[in-house]
């Protein structure tokens, strides 16, 4: 279906590996307003086609891989995509952000999305060139790790496979792109589930803006911001994410132990210093991406791509590990084998704790890091105790009992931020719609400590910020921006100068603006306007599409696509009240034995948001609000 | 003897890890910063400093008395995911 807006290719196909049957998907211009693109315009799809509980690894799964208008529009950090699908491992919705060039590939080919359903007989990769989509046997290619697979693969074009994990259905494995990953929540284990190896992408055609000359200001206008930033200017290209390591230590934040403690002993061993001063090679960076935050690192003597902090906390401090080399060289064997890094370093701590407390005997130990690359390999073909360690946490406590120190919210395994050091991210942990993913959540650390300094364990106002940033990323997501961009959204003073009156003041008050946020939430539209200092997102997005895009409609379109994930979430059985939890461990035992707060108030803080939300006392989305969002089938 | 540490932003600045030295307090210790390595004290104030893994935000700010062995760490605002 043709779309008169610019920046779409007003294509969307449907791809039955089952039948071998491809159709077109129609998708009006008035749900391109709606829901835009990435993962809110996915959300819509597998909402209107997925309607109750399903075996996530079952022919009845789908993947939708969903671009946004702002992907080869030449906007800054805009090569995202998004791969969308029922998670294996939560049962409930998950969308994967990934960078690289394959999204920017799919539309070039002329897709604004493709989905795939059903089950392919033979193992297969699809081969897409422009109008020409073929399935391509993959039996030469099975078994092939991820950068081999990519390399395997004949055809021109950018390419995103998975590796023997996804093969082998492990529940939290990724799918790879060049070396970016869609990472979380086991998009790849359905892509195994379906014997579908991969996808190759090329295209000759240029997706046109509607207003080619003002798109190019807005950008160029954008991008001289990111560089200006101290966020996205300095401290992230100079020391990647894991430049997070230090503050997180200082702010009680670094998972370490399981999560029994926000601070790591050695801290210094492995933090983003660290990795800059004697492991980095250089930064890189994604196409249009002015941030650069990767890091190029060496393993046995060749250029890989290094970790990010999540990678660095989990597999460092969280096992009590201080070798980086080793976080390295791990990282790089989890992207080959394709699996999540995040969800594999915990439920290693996990079955660690469950090892020391006597509960399931593995060989697994707390600073004991010889037998590490070993159990990953087993993992991967699940081998040994792998099989049991490729289930995730939340299966594993089922097995084994631990359940109170399994660090996983609706099975999904939480990032390396220790929330009990700052309890806005504990609720969004909690409330997440894919579960316990920091920025789904709505990633309140930056301002509970890393970026701001506002009071961590209050939980005046921590509802509607939350909020506040999880409808703001759903939003930049979906336009197909990395998520990085939205830290701009704080004024350089406010980071710059952390110590000036007028930041104590910010600091000071933010959590005690709730009140007028949730005014803002309730009628977003109010802030029908776009001021130099608000994000430049949905002034690209007008430029580019043709559509009146403002600062209130944009975020009215990222709390559309927040309900809309809930919405098929409660399609597929989830009961808030029972789900939207966190660990016991977080919940009702002290971080710092000293300091009462420092627990989670969860159900006061959940009540808030609920409240916030406009859902019910019970965690749904009211008729009315469905109305209001315009969500009514 | 204090010891201060450079992190984040700052140790990029400063191109050093640590220095150590004998500082009445929190604004001595800064002015020490600035004449060793050449930097200005508008320069400073982009980083958080903590003593002792407190934020001087909660103690008298820089007017924080410094003792022999206390770990400084000069920290910037960060961000990533």
């Amino acid at each position: 279906m043709k779309s008169k807006y610019g920046a779409y290719c007003g294509k969307i196909v449907k791809i039955d590996l089952t039948t071998r049957e491809i159709t077109d998907y129609p998708f009006s211009d008035k749900e391109r307003e709606l829901f835009l693109g990435g993962k809110i315009m996915a959300a819509k799809i597998i909402y209107d086609n997925i309607k109750t509980k399903i075996d996530p690894l079952s022919p009845e799964n789908m993947i939708v891989i969903a671009t946004g208008p702002l992907n080869a529009m030449g906007a800054p950090c805009s090569s995202r995509f998004d791969t969308s699908t029922i998670s294996p491992l939560t049962g409930l919705y998950t969308s994967s952000n990934c960078g690289g060039n394959f999204g920017m590939a799919l539309k070039r080919a002329g897709y604004d999305a493709i989905i795939i359903t059903g089950k392919s007989e033979e193992r297969i990769y699809l081969s897409i060139t422009d109008d020409k989509i073929e399935f391509k046997n993959a039996d030469a290619i099975w078994g092939m790790r991820t950068q081999e697979a990519q390399k395997a693969i004949p055809e021109k074009g950018d390419k995103f496979v998975i590796g023997p994990a996804g093969e082998n259905l492990v529940k939290y494995a990724c799918v790879v792109s060049n070396e970016r990953a869609a990472g979380r929540g086991g998009c790849g284990a359905v892509f195994g589930s379906k014997n579908l190896k991969g996808l190759v992408a090329y295209g000759t055609k240029s997706p046109e803006a509607f207003n080619k000359a003002k798109l190019d200001k807005v950008n160029k206008v954008w991008t001289t911001r990111l560089r200006n930033h101290p966020l996205t200017g300095a401290q992230v290209p100079k020391l990647g994410t894991a430049g997070l390591v230090t503050p997180m230590h200082a702010k009680n934040l670094l998972a370490t132990n399981n999560y029994r403690s926000g601070k790591f002993e050695h801290f210094e061993d492995v933090n983003g210093e660290t990795l800059a001063d004697e492991y980095l090679v250089r930064n890189s960076g994604c196409t249009t991406c002015p941030i650069r935050c990767a890091r190029v690192v060496k393993v046995e003597g060749k250029e890989v791509k290094g970790p990010e902090v999540e990678t660095v906390g989990l597999f460092g401090p969280n096992i009590l590990n201080h070798d980086m080399q080793s976080i390295l060289d791990w990282n790089y064997l989890m992207d080959d084998l394709g699996m999540d890094t995040i969800s594999c370093g915990n439920t290693i701590s996990f079955a660690m704790e469950l090892n020391e407390k006597g509960m399931w005997k593995n060989g697994l130990e707390f600073g004991k890091i010889d037998n590490i690359e070993q159990t990953l390999e087993d993992i991967a073909y699940r081998r040994g105790i792998g099989d049991d360690l490729a289930e995730g946490s939340r299966n594993l406590s089922h097995k084994y009992g631990g359940e109170e120190f399994a660090m996983n919210v609706k099975g999904l395994e939480l990032a390396a931020y220790e929330p009990r050091g700052a309890v806005g991210q504990g609720l969004g942990y909690a409330v997440g719609n894919r579960g316990g993913c920091h920025l789904n959540g709505g990633y309140l650390v930056v301002v509970e400590g890393l970026g701001l300094n506002a009071n961590p364990y209050t939980t005046h106002g921590k509802a509607e910020l939350c909020i506040t940033f999880q409808d703001l990323m759903e939003a930049a997501s979906a336009g197909g921006s990395c998520l990085f961009t939205t830290y701009a959204f704080f004024p350089q003073p406010w980071v710059a100068k952390p110590n000036g009156l007028f930041t104590k003041i910010i600091n000071k008050f933010i959590t005690e603006v709730g009140f007028v946020l949730r005014v803002v939430l309730r009628v977003p539209t109010v802030l029908a306007v776009n001021l130099p200092h608000m994000l430049p997102h949905p002034k690209a997005i007008a430029a580019a599409t043709g559509m009146k895009y403002t600062f209130g409609k944009f975020i009215r379109m990222g709390e559309r696509g927040y309900n809309l994930e809930r919405l098929i979430d409660l399609n597929l059985g989830l009961e808030p009240l029972r789900d939207d939890k966190l660990p016991g461990r977080l919940t009702d035992e002290l971080q710092i034995l000293d300091n009462p707060k420092s627990k989670v108030p969860l159900e006061k803080l959940r009540a808030n948001y609920y409240r916030a939300r406009f859902w019910s006392k019970d965690g749904k989305p009211t008729k009315k609000l469905i109305r209001r969002l315009k969500l009514e089938k | 003897m204090v010891k201060v540490k450079f992190f984040g932003t700052a140790r990029v600045l400063l191109k050093d890890k640590e220095m150590e030295g004998d500082f009445k307090d929190i604004s001595a210790m800064i002015d020490a910063i600035c004449e060793k390595y050449g930097v200005t004290k508008k320069d400073m104030k982009q980083y958080y400093v903590y003593v002792n893994e407190v934020n001087i935000s909660t103690l008298k700010k820089y007017k924080t008395e410094l003792k022999d062995g206390d770990v400084v760490y000069l920290l910037s605002p960060a961000s990533g995911g």
